[in-house]
């Protein structure tokens, strides 16, 4: 039982051996940030909309900053195992980092009680969402 | 009048108590991720449970006793203890899911963060288990959970093309962004979620505390016959919620929160209001329910004095027991283990242990010295359990393979 | 209150085959079917433990095998189940907890002569007192430390 525990533990940590295992862990990695972009994004948008309630928006920000923290950190701990991995770490990496950074500003927002214009101040998550999806499908099968 | 009155109110409950954590969970997340290509599992899954809860009602309402009860004493002490451990130990990541589910839908509306909330929902739980009456308590969480009714709200505000989401729904097929094994694990997920064994256990356990005897037998099949499939449609309604405002944006859903995402963004502020009381109902009553389970299983197994309807002092044991299963899942809680990923575990491992569960309820509901002579199962019924009883085979031996496989969904 | 003496030639072991084995009712039962690991109740109703084994006795007459005895109480299914040391340690642990008896007994509390079992429907229904049985000393003792504690049990003490 343990044993079953542990297998199912997390896709992204644990060292990647070649090329392919990377790039299958830097797609989960992105499919994860992209997932949080936009719940923000949509997060965002409700609340500008009137149709959520500070509590509620506070909470699902914090909860997708961190779910992309994470993710950020399993990625960036991976050691590569070649220098093919390297340009891809650094391409993640980038896309990762301005994500975490327009979700952390919206965070902000919302906590100072701008729910109502937490849309605009999302904006650039727009453009990390088209940036995440195009490197998704860079990397696809 | 009166008669129509109870029956509808009866139903009503079914349908409010049909959701759980496992159920928002798991057709959340499916819906988001596998649009409507497993919603089928989940008209599978009903069906089963409507089988089988009506066959367990109908035990309980003709021999005063529940289900779970007779399985010792029809199957035999050491199977009876497997049955036991495996149901307590599920029983327990249910519980811890569910006070878990309470606790973050209380922190949506209060911005205490979730884990300070948990040791009040405990309590409460608690405390409802000792002093609320069995009848008062199914009512108001059941009656309650209908809240939940406004996913299905949501789905017709955002208007959908009707065709298109049954044909998605009858048409079932692999995403290509997805594997067999992930879909099958998605699948067994939502099977899992739709036939939780604790289901039963309450089910079968409660109406022996309101008394049923056979004249209540026909009102047990309109409850089972009507209230399930609708909560099966409610289940379906969040499905398709999440397949239609967040798998277009590529969001998977693995917070409480974004399951009520898509009915904030369709409705408005006051459907998520409604919402959030039907998930807090709906996981309050769930907690419940797994509550006084564990306290069944183990004073049923052992012969202990059971039951809710009398003041507690003539069930101590029963009771210390619940005490001590609430304390238990808290503190699991308490340990900051994800609430989803319990969710998931719950549901999956019960998936597992399915047959051990359902296994009885055939043999014992065939059994005419339990059923008396007219009421066993009829040569149809016994042919579409039958089948399930292989359905669950089949899925309890494929689930752990599945999860080591998919690495627990990823 | 007495239950009489200990039978003579006591083996605490089911008959072999489930052949029948006359009662003192006069049904003919069959014990691992119809018996063992059956529901008991107590003279007024309340629940009292499950059957966990039966005593065989052999009639010195007739050399005939049949269920003298009900035995139910702490550790005697662990003994049935082979986990002997579970079932002493539960037996062990019953005795610290037993208060009292309300009247002196010889008899063994986890020991109910086939006599006293009367009907054999959903449950066997015992012509005893709940609170007579061992089974009954947890929950007892459940009842004086933890309960009775706690507001809103019910407990006389309380309202």
């Amino acid at each position: 039982m343990v044993l079953s525990v542990a297998a199912c533990s997390e896709h992204s940590v644990g060292p990647a051996r070649t090329y392919d295992d990377f790039e299958r862990k830097s797609r989960t990695s992105a499919a994860v940030a992209l997932s949080s972009v936009e719940t923000v994004r949509l997060l965002a948008e409700t609340s500008s909309d009137g149709d959520a309630w500070g509590a509620y928006t506070n909470i699902g920000l914090s909860e997708q900053e961190d779910t992309l923290a994470e993710a950020t950190g399993d990625f960036a701990s991976i050691q590569p195992p070649d220098h093919r991995s390297d340009d891809l770490r650094a391409q993640l990496l980038e896309l990762l980092d301005s994500a975490g950074d327009h979700i952390a500003t919206v965070r902000i927002a919302a906590r100072r009680g701008d729910l109502g214009s937490l849309e605009q101040v999302a904006a650039p998550l727009a453009d990390d969402s088209v940036a995440l999806q195009h490197f998704l499908d860079s990397i696809k099968r | 009048m009166k008669k129509v009155l109870g029956v509808a109110l009866g139903v009503l409950t079914a349908i409010g108590g049909f959701v759980d954590m496992g159920d928002l969970v798991a057709n959340a997340a499916t819906g988001a991720r596998f649009d409507m290509n497993l919603a089928w599992v989940v008209v599978v899954g009903v069906i089963g449970i409507v089988v089988y809860a009506e066959m367990s009602g109908r035990v309980a309402a003709l021999c005063g006793r529940p289900v779970f009860d007779l399985v010792r004493e029809r199957l035999g002490p050491r199977f009876g203890l497997a049955n036991l451990l495996a149901s307590f130990f599920i029983n327990m990541l249910t519980l811890t899911a569910e006070i878990a589910g309470v606790a973050l839908s209380l922190s949506l509306v209060s911005s205490v963060n979730y884990l300070f909330l948990i040791p009040f929902v405990a309590l409460l739980v608690w405390l409802v288990c000792w002093r609320m009456s069995f009848v008062m308590m199914e009512r108001v969480f059941g009656l309650l959970g209908l809240c939940l009714i406004v996913f299905a709200v949501a789905v017709w505000k955002i208007g959908p093309d009707w065709n298109q989401l049954l044909s998605g729904s009858t048409h079932p097929h692999v995403p290509h962004s997805e594997t067999l094994f992930t879909y099958a694990y998605f699948g067994i997920a939502l099977f899992g979620a739709a036939m939780t064994p604790y289901e039963v256990f309450f089910f079968s356990s409660g109406a022996v505390e309101d008394g049923w005897t056979s004249k209540d037998l026909g009102e047990n099949k309109i409850n089972v016959l009507v209230g399930f499939p609708l909560g099966g449609a409610l289940s379906l309604a969040i499905m398709a919620s999440t397949h239609l405002l967040l798998a277009p944006r590529h969001i998977s859903v693995d917070q409480l929160s974004q399951v009520a995402l898509p009915v904030a963004s369709a409705v408005g502020r006051l459907g998520l209001a409604v919402v959030i009381i039907g998930i807090f109902a709906a996981t309050f009553g769930a907690a419940l329910e797994t509550s006084l389970s564990a306290g069944y299983v183990v004073a049923q197994y052992l012969g202990w004095p059971w039951g809710k309807r009398d003041a507690p002092r003539t069930a101590t044991r029963f009771h210390v027991v619940i005490m001590i299963a609430i304390f238990g899942a808290a503190v699991f809680g308490l340990s900051g283990i994800d609430p989803v990923k319990v969710t998931e575990y719950s549901i999956v491992l019960s998936a597992a242990a399915l047959p051990l569960t359902y296994f009885p309820i055939l043999v014992i509901a065939n059994d005419a010295r339990y059923v008396g002579p007219d009421h066993t199962n009829g040569r149809f019924l016994n042919a579409v359990a039958s089948v399930y009883l292989i359905i669950l085979l089949l899925v309890a031996i494929a689930t752990i393979p599945l999860m080591i496989i998919t690495k627990g969904g990823a | 209150m007495g239950f009489g003496g200990a039978a003579p030639g006591k083996e605490r072991s089911m008959s072999a085959s489930g052949a029948g084995n006359p009662a003192r009712t006069g049904r003919v039962l069959h014990a691992t079917l119809d018996l063992l690991d059956r529901q008991l109740r107590d003279r007024n109703g309340k629940l009292c433990g499950n059957v966990d084994d039966l005593e065989i006795t052999r009639d010195d007459e007739t050399g005939q095998m049949f269920v003298s005895a009900i035995l139910c109480g702490p550790g005697i299914l662990a003994y049935r189940m082979g986990r002997r040391r579970l079932g002493r340690w539960l037996e062990d642990a019953n005795r610290r907890v037993h208060d009292t008896p309300r009247h002196h007994e010889p008899f063994e509390r986890t020991r109910i002569p086939i006599v006293f079992a009367g009907e054999i429907g959903p449950m066997i229904e015992v012509a005893v007192d709940v609170d007579d049985l061992a089974t009954h000393d947890m929950e007892r003792w459940t009842l004086t430390h933890i309960i009775d504690h706690i507001p809103g049990s019910g407990s006389r003490a309380h309202q």
